[in-house]
């Protein structure tokens, strides 16, 4: 058996201004190719949780940290920031904020990462080129990437990581600014990125039909802790666990819900619109 | 019922030449939550500024409560139309919650009790009534966007206009701000609220306007918009994942414009259960 592509282990750490700890006893493996969803209200360390996959803490964040976190068969305390970079490659939320203000194109924007690695010229420009394309950039390469609406930056960012090949990528709410056209292109990036290169995917997002869609398991996290790993289907029904929580349930799971308490529901809950129109019309409606 | 807010031939160009706004014509009655959905660059945000004067019209007018804006001053229009800016970080410059929401008032010229007065019942709306003293970066930034929002309400404006409050928010702060918008209906507010959370759209707002490159495509009940937005020709805004389904099931008699979960439970149960 392979090394899982992340093995998380009594994981504990807290901020350096902070008397409260962000993230406490998470325990957590994610086999590699995998595609993991986190989800959780604010303040339940889904962050957190990402900078400790990227080596930011411990390296760059200062906080105590408890446990072992290994990504890739790397434990992230022992590794050099830039060897972790190798490894593991992340995309924020806001899609600016990623952008290195130091390129004019967005070519250039996509080798800065691969010059720092000192990557040969033919091989950055393959990359370059295939990355774009992956994430549906092509023919935009000599545009200023602020003049790239929100969608393409964060595609920008998922081209910019890519390049760099790490073998988990980690994405921290990457569509919540977007608008839906903008959330539909990253996501079809994302799934394309995860089926090309077998790269294990870990997705925080608070919206569950993207959960529901992509994601293979979801974590449910609160105050710090790991709840529960559930697949989509038994995510699915957890409706009012997942309201407790403060999470979004997804539409097709809260009619599920409503109807089950009625005595009304037949069998499982469905993961999208597709299988519930099935089971509502074949267990409820039909003769 | 009275006109809050309209617009005629309203056309916005940038000072770089970029036209955001294309002749827009809109009427906004009293007492409406309306919300206004389409793409990034469809022209919102530039279309909500428009209501309380922080842009000009480049050719056309904007009327609001019976005034054209253009010539008001901004107190008098603070008074009348609270806007909430999308990034917190545009709005936030005190250095306490108290202070922050207490800005507005002062600046309506209340006395130290109405003020006092208005700032607890703000703060308490939107659920901050126990972080009085906190500096606002210490909250969330669900947490700030609701600060935000205490400011407007506590200036007690006709018109409350909010640039995607939900982003940024979890089901909790989703809740909180669906019952902030409950109470400006009872309280007969003119809400005009810009989102891409068309689930939020669908349960609270009466109504949708529909902007694509700088024009209204369409004005109407949002029942009538999110169920048609296919047929809008809308490729950038998704129907609710209940009117998707509702779609799915059209072919045995399920009506298509259903935009919350509580109607298809109710037609459903009415199916099974005539009686």
């Amino acid at each position: 058996m392979s090394e899982p592509a992340i093995s998380i282990t009594d994981l504990a750490f807290r901020y350096l201004s902070r008397d409260d700890w962000a993230l406490t006893d998470i325990t957590l493996t994610v086999p590699q190719n995998e595609f993991f969803g986190i989800t959780g209200p604010s303040g339940a360390g889904k962050s957190t949780l990402c900078l400790t996959l990227s080596g930011l803490i411990p390296h760059v964040i200062e906080g105590t940290m408890r446990g072992t976190v290994r990504v890739g068969g790397l434990d992230t305390s022992e590794t050099a920031i830039s060897d972790m970079s190798n490894v593991v490659g992340i995309v924020f939320q806001d899609p600016r904020s990623q952008l290195t203000g130091a390129s004019m194109t967005v070519e250039e924007e996509v080798a800065f990462g691969l010059q720092n690695l000192g990557v040969p010229r033919d091989i950055m420009l393959d990359r370059i080129r295939e990355a774009l394309q992956v994430v549906g950039l092509s023919g935009l390469e000599a545009r200023s990437p602020f003049e790239l609406s929100g969608g393409e930056q964060q595609r920008l960012s998922l081209a910019t990581v890519i390049a760099m090949r790490p073998r988990v990528l980690v994405l921290d709410e990457p569509t919540e600014m977007l608008d839906p056209e903008g959330v539909v292109d990253v996501m079809r990036a994302v799934h394309t990125i995860h089926q090309t290169y077998k790269m294990t995917s870990v997705l925080v997002s608070n919206q569950p039909e993207l959960l529901l869609t992509y994601a293979e398991r979801i974590a449910i996290l609160s105050r710090g802790k790991v709840l529960s790993t559930e697949t989509p289907r038994e995510f699915s029904r957890k409706v009012r666990f997942l309201e407790e929580m403060g999470v979004r349930p997804a539409q097709v799971s809260q009619l599920a819900a409503l109807l089950d308490e009625k005595g009304l529901w037949r069998g499982e809950y469905p993961v999208d619109e597709v299988e519930a129109a099935e089971i509502i019309e074949k267990q409820i409606l039909g003769k | 019922m009275q006109i809050a807010i309209s617009t005629k031939n309203l056309t916005y160009r940038y000072p770089n030449g970029y036209e955001a706004l294309k002749d827009v014509t809109l009427e906004i009655q009293e007492g409406r939550i309306v919300s206004v959905i389409g793409k990034n660059g469809a022209g919102k945000t530039t279309l909500a500024k428009h209501i309380n004067g922080l842009l000009k019209p480049t050719s056309g007018s904007v009327v609001v409560k019976g005034s054209e804006v253009s010539g008001r001053i901004a107190s008098e229009m603070a008074h009348q139309v609270g806007y909430v800016f999308q990034n917190p970080e545009d709005q936030l410059f005190e250095s306490s919650v108290v202070e922050e929401v207490a800005f507005g008032p002062k600046n309506l010229g209340m006395n130290r009790q109405e003020v006092d007065l208005e700032v607890k019942r703000a703060l308490s709306i939107v659920g901050l009534g126990s972080a009085m003293s906190e500096h606002p970066y210490n909250l969330t930034y669900g947490q700030r966007k609701m600060l935000c929002i205490a400011s407007v309400l506590a200036m007690r404006p006709d018109i409350v206009i909010l640039d995607e409050p939900n982003a940024g928010q979890d089901y909790f702060g989703l809740r909180l701000l669906g019952t902030i918008l409950e109470q400006l209906r009872n309280q007969k507010k003119t809400v005009v609220m810009i989102s891409h959370d068309i689930e939020f759209v669908a349960k609270y707002s009466d109504e949708a306007v529909l902007m694509h490159e700088g024009s209204v495509i369409t004005h109407a009940s949002t029942r009538s918009v999110l169920s048609e937005l296919t047929k809008l020709g809308s490729s950038a805004v998704r129907p609710p994942q209940i009117t998707r389904l509702a779609n799915n099931l059209s072919h045995i008699g399920m009506k298509r414009n259903i935009i919350t979960v509580e109607e298809m439970v109710e037609i459903i149960e009415k199916t099974v259960r005539p009686n």
